[in-house]
């Protein structure tokens, strides 16, 4: 955490200073709405749900440890405030084949049949597999978001969520396998 | 390039290089106003205002007995008191 960090916090833990408040709004704004724009429920606004985490932020700042990063504490808080809103929604049923687009029966049709990924389907591609996240748990959502297309590490993610690292493992495992099979049933439904 | 032949590790594949979505070029219009509203109506009041707030109930509590208290103590030595009390302070008016 830098010094000028350090001091904002200070200020506002010490006596609610609201200038310090707002600095550190500007400062963190970046970090949060990224990991909300990857994160977020389909349908749910992103600035809503920064909105959120910087309520938390500020509700909580007086338990954070100094002597950790400040990015950690952020980054923790603000996947915790999407895992419960995530919650809020009602997992999807699988999805069949009549319920997707032209384009995404397109990339499942290739993901099956042709050796090589076609890089002009990557945004349909993208659309897919929102859709299969919204088949898993919150959890496992959010752990194959952050291990598949975020591309951190499981102790990233374990330091990041506060989960350990073997639940990490174990739970990206099994998401790995609802979305393997319900990709082939798809592959095969088209058939 | 390595071929990837399972169709999941394909798909993460194709996702991550999809173009993602443009974070907000800075704060919209009123964010930071419109986050400290909210934080400052979540927070509960500072510790001198939950002090202050807490020892109303007790001074109201101790006006309320400084007020009856003395009614409760016998009419005839209220009066008593009173009558010495004023004699004082006539005796007290004569010698001066």
């Amino acid at each position: 955490m830098t010094d000028t960090s350090r001091e904002l916090v200070s200020a506002w833990v010490a006596s609610r200073d609201q200038g310090a408040a707002r600095q550190l709004v500007e400062a963190l704004h970046p970090q949060i709405i990224r990991i909300v724009q990857n994160h977020i429920p389909r349908g749910m606004d992103a600035e809503d749900l920064a909105q959120e985490v910087f309520v938390q932020f500020f509700r909580t700042l007086e338990r954070y440890d100094s002597t950790r990063p400040l990015e950690n504490w952020v980054s923790r808080l603000a996947l915790n405030v999407c895992l419960k809103a995530l919650r809020t929604r009602a997992r999807r049923p699988e999805w069949r084949w009549a319920d997707l687009s032209e384009s995404e029966q397109a990339v499942v049709a290739s993901l099956f049949h042709e050796p090589e990924a076609d890089s002009s389907q990557a945004q349909d591609a993208r659309e897919l597999l929102t859709k299969l996240l919204d088949a898993l748990s919150p959890q496992e959502r959010m752990i194959l978001t952050l291990l598949h297309l975020e591309e951190k590490s499981v102790e990233e993610i374990a330091t990041a969520t506060g989960w350990n690292a073997t639940l990490v493992k174990v739970r990206a495992f099994r998401a790995r396998a609802k979305m393997k099979k319900a990709l082939k049933a798809l592959g095969e439904e088209k058939l | 390039m390595k071929r990837n032949s399972d169709p999941l590790q394909k798909l993460f594949g194709l996702a991550r290089s999809a173009r993602p979505e443009p974070p907000p070029a800075g704060l919209s219009y009123g964010f930071t106003t419109r986050v400290l509203a909210r934080v400052n109506e979540a927070l509960p009041e500072s510790p001198w205002e939950r002090l202050a707030l807490g020892a109303l109930p007790i001074g109201a509590i101790a006006a309320l007995l400084c007020f009856f208290v003395p009614s409760l103590r016998p009419h005839e030595a209220l009066v008593a008191e009173d009558l010495q009390l004023t004699q004082a302070f006539i005796q007290t008016a004569i010698e001066q």
